[in-house]
């Protein structure tokens, strides 16, 4: 998909816009936007702090739909890596319309996509899968209509056949009872909007500690 | 449970003599609280486009229905219709009328409902089709219109029609030559398409699965799947509840319906129409990953339902509630015994046990040591539990016993193999006392040759549950345990 598929008939929040607004009820990773002038400062100064390494650097665009595909996202793990793609993505700005470069910082854990879509019978509808690349690879995802309860969650989880890497392996025992709050949180959420057509947490990152957003689309009815 | 069979028969013409033309009031259908009584306890009823011409649809329906119902012909272009006065309109007919069941070509249909409004008629069943299901929306919402201004509850249009072994409303319009009836029993059956509807009741009656109420509701003009689900779900004569659909009218009413029901009796769904095509056209991945298939599978699970994938499971998996409900609250697990005559039937059996969610039960010593007894010395007692090829009625009867009485087990599969000479047809017997005893289900696996058919029905007709295959058989106790 490209900037010709983001049709005009709903409107489209792609990550900054939508974390911006996810920021307000949930747990999103840490970031800082830089415009292209406040990059053009920190690469001339060589001065970046506030961040633990690694960092990850995306090149924030409404007209960019998969930043993989299009090389439009890289994590950094040194200061000199950061100030390499940094200087890299600045050259991108304009071709992007991009409003700058987004860093993050860097989550380790599992990849979990949360969906919500206003289904034509159902109304919303809740998703819980695996995420990053497995979402088109396996297609692991159940669903559920809002709104959601506690044990609709439980055995949601339980319908995903990789549902031993949410809960986590090897002795690791992830923060699902955080996962489930959020689950239930966007739950109430979609009550609350009926205008939210789609939203895709997509990956959220679930470890031991932190159950945390790290990007996320959102389309509104207009 | 066979009664009603006969009893339609004896009362088929000598009820429409006694009934037809008489002024006395009939008693009429109560419309309190069980609004959909107003069509499956109907008496009075009016046939709009009754016809006197063999096997026209009007003509089945008539002869259906005089069987146990006092009908009123209605058809402007004939003056009798098989020795009976035919009426120009309803409002020609000075009884009251319960239910008006309509036949007439489609553009026909919306001035019959009007009559039918004129004449507080409260319920029809629309018979006709060449409404949105061909894309027809102008005669659709004219329909639509005469239906509101009467306040006139409507099951169809496009449909196969209703069936109650109770009440003896056959109000299908397949002739009952062609179509068996299924006998009084349990289930119900609401079936959004009519012509896997008509299929099912006639597998039902061939395997003697009894049922309740039959609705094949089509379009669902206006009354849709919650009205009917809602209302089985109240019905005393139901007690499990199959569901055919394709698509769902008001998904969040169901939800709310579905769950209400399921918490009193099982909800067994088949979703036609599973294609994972999604929406491509979306931009966000949950948007294409979210087709019918999933959402509706999801829903399904939340609402308690049980959703089977094919046409079979929907009526083997109804009959095990049907036949074991009593069992369902005993049951604590899912562990199986295997009892065979033939160990490749016992090895399929286990293996497809191993597949499912199901366990293999492990015989209590105290069992094996009262298997052994019986047992030759060198047979192997386990699960399988292979009685071998010189199995006699006794050797059936006595680990049967044994594992009935075993705690470890929670339900047997019985595989019977007809053809080891050493048994006959006694053994019908032994399981239906057996399953008397209602201790543990047992659900028996034997081939369908024509030397064991007539065996298979007479275990039908005492009620055991029985399949032709075993991985049928593990799939059906897969959701009935679950």
């Amino acid at each position: 998909m490209g900037s010709k598929e983001v049709k005009l008939e709903n409107l489209v929040l792609t990550e900054f816009k939508a974390k911006e607004l996810l920021k307000k009820g949930f747990s999103v990773v840490k970031d800082v936007l830089f415009d292209e002038k406040q990059v053009k400062k920190i690469l001339s100064d060589k001065n970046f702090s506030g961040f633990n390494f690694p960092v990850v650097l995306k090149i924030s665009s409404d007209f960019i739909v998969h930043k993989t595909e299009v090389g439009a996202i890289k994590i950094a793990y040194t200061q000199e890596d950061f100030f390499k793609t940094l200087e890299e993505f600045s050259k991108k700005i304009t071709k992007f319309k991009a409003r700058g470069i987004l860093v993050e910082e860097f989550v380790k854990g599992q990849e979990i996509i949360i969906g919500l879509k206003k289904d034509k019978t159902f109304g919303h509808v809740i998703g819980l899968g695996l995420g990053g690349i497995f979402v088109e690879t396996i297609k692991d995802i159940s669903f559920r209509a809002c709104p959601l309860e506690s044990v609709d969650f439980d055995s949601m989880l339980n319908d995903l056949k990789m549902k031993d890497l949410i809960l986590g392996i090897r002795g690791k025992k992830n923060n699902v009872a955080e996962l489930k709050k959020t689950v239930l949180e966007i739950s109430k959420l979609a009550l609350k909007n009926s205008k939210l057509l789609e939203l895709d947490i997509n990956p959220l990152i679930l470890n031991e500690k932190d159950c945390k957003i790290v990007d996320a689309r959102i389309v509104m009815e207009k | 449970m066979k009664k009603q069979k006969n009893a339609r028969k004896s009362k088929t013409f000598s009820t429409y003599q006694k009934t037809s033309f008489s002024t006395e009031v009939k008693k009429t259908a109560k419309l309190s609280k069980q609004g959909l009584d107003i069509f499956f306890k109907a008496e009075n009823i009016a046939l709009i486009g009754a016809s006197h011409e063999l096997n026209k649809i009007g003509n089945v329906l008539f002869k259906n229905l005089i069987g146990s119902k006092t009908v009123f012909p209605v058809n402007p272009n004939v003056e009798v219709i098989m020795n009976r006065h035919s009426f120009k309109s309803v409002l020609e007919i000075e009884e009251k009328i319960d239910l008006a069941i309509i036949a007439v070509k489609a553009e026909f249909v919306p001035d019959v409902v009007e009559q039918c409004g004129k004449k507080k008629i409260k319920a029809v069943l629309i018979i006709s089709s060449g409404f949105s299901e061909t894309g027809n929306e102008k005669l659709n919402n004219k329909l639509k219109n005469v239906l509101d201004k009467y306040n006139i509850k409507c099951i169809g249009p496009n449909c196969l029609g209703i069936y109650d072994s109770y009440s003896e409303l056959d109000a299908i319009f397949l002739t009952q030559q062609r179509l068996k009836r299924p006998e009084q029993g349990k289930i119900a059956f609401l079936s959004q398409s009519g012509a896997l509807g008509g299929a099912l009741l006639g597998n039902m009656a061939d395997k003697k699965i009894g049922i309740s109420k039959f609705i094949s509701y089509g379009n669902a003009i206006n009354l849709n799947e919650c009205d009917f689900l809602e209302y089985l779900g109240n019905d005393a004569e139901t007690k499990v509840i199959c569901f055919y659909v394709e698509q769902i009218k008001d998904g969040k009413r169901f939800i709310e319906v579905a769950k209400k029901i399921s918490k009193e009796k099982p909800l067994i769904i088949l979703k036609g129409g599973m294609t994972e095509q999604g929406n491509k056209a979306t931009l966000s991945h949950t948007g294409s990953l979210a087709g019918d298939a999933r959402v509706y599978s999801g829903v399904f699970k939340q609402v308690n339902a049980i959703q089977v994938e094919n046409m079979e499971d929907l009526f083997s998996v109804a009959s095990l509630f049907d036949k074991f409900s009593d069992f369902k609250e005993k049951i604590k697990g899912k562990r199986i015994q295997v009892i065979t005559n033939g160990g490749g039937y016992g090895i399929v059996c286990s293996d497809n046990i191993a597949k499912s969610n199901l366990e293999l039960s492990e015989l209590a010593p105290t069992t094996k040591t009262k298997i052994k007894k019986f047992m030759p010395a060198f047979a192997n007692i386990g699960n399988p539990l292979d009685l071998m090829g010189d199995v006699t009625n006794e050797r059936y009867k006595l680990a049967l016993e044994a594992c009935l009485d075993d705690t470890n087990i929670d339900l047997i599969l019985l595989v019977v193999l007809y053809q080891t000479p050493l048994i006959n047809g006694d053994i019908v017997e032994i399981i239906s006392q057996a399953q008397k005893l209602r201790k543990k289900p047992i659900i028996v696996v034997m081939n369908n040759n024509k030397y064991e058919e007539s065996i298979q029905e007479s275990l039908e007709e005492k009620e055991v549950a029985c399949f032709e295959f075993p991985e049928d058989a593990i799939r059906a106790i897969e959701k009935f345990l679950k």
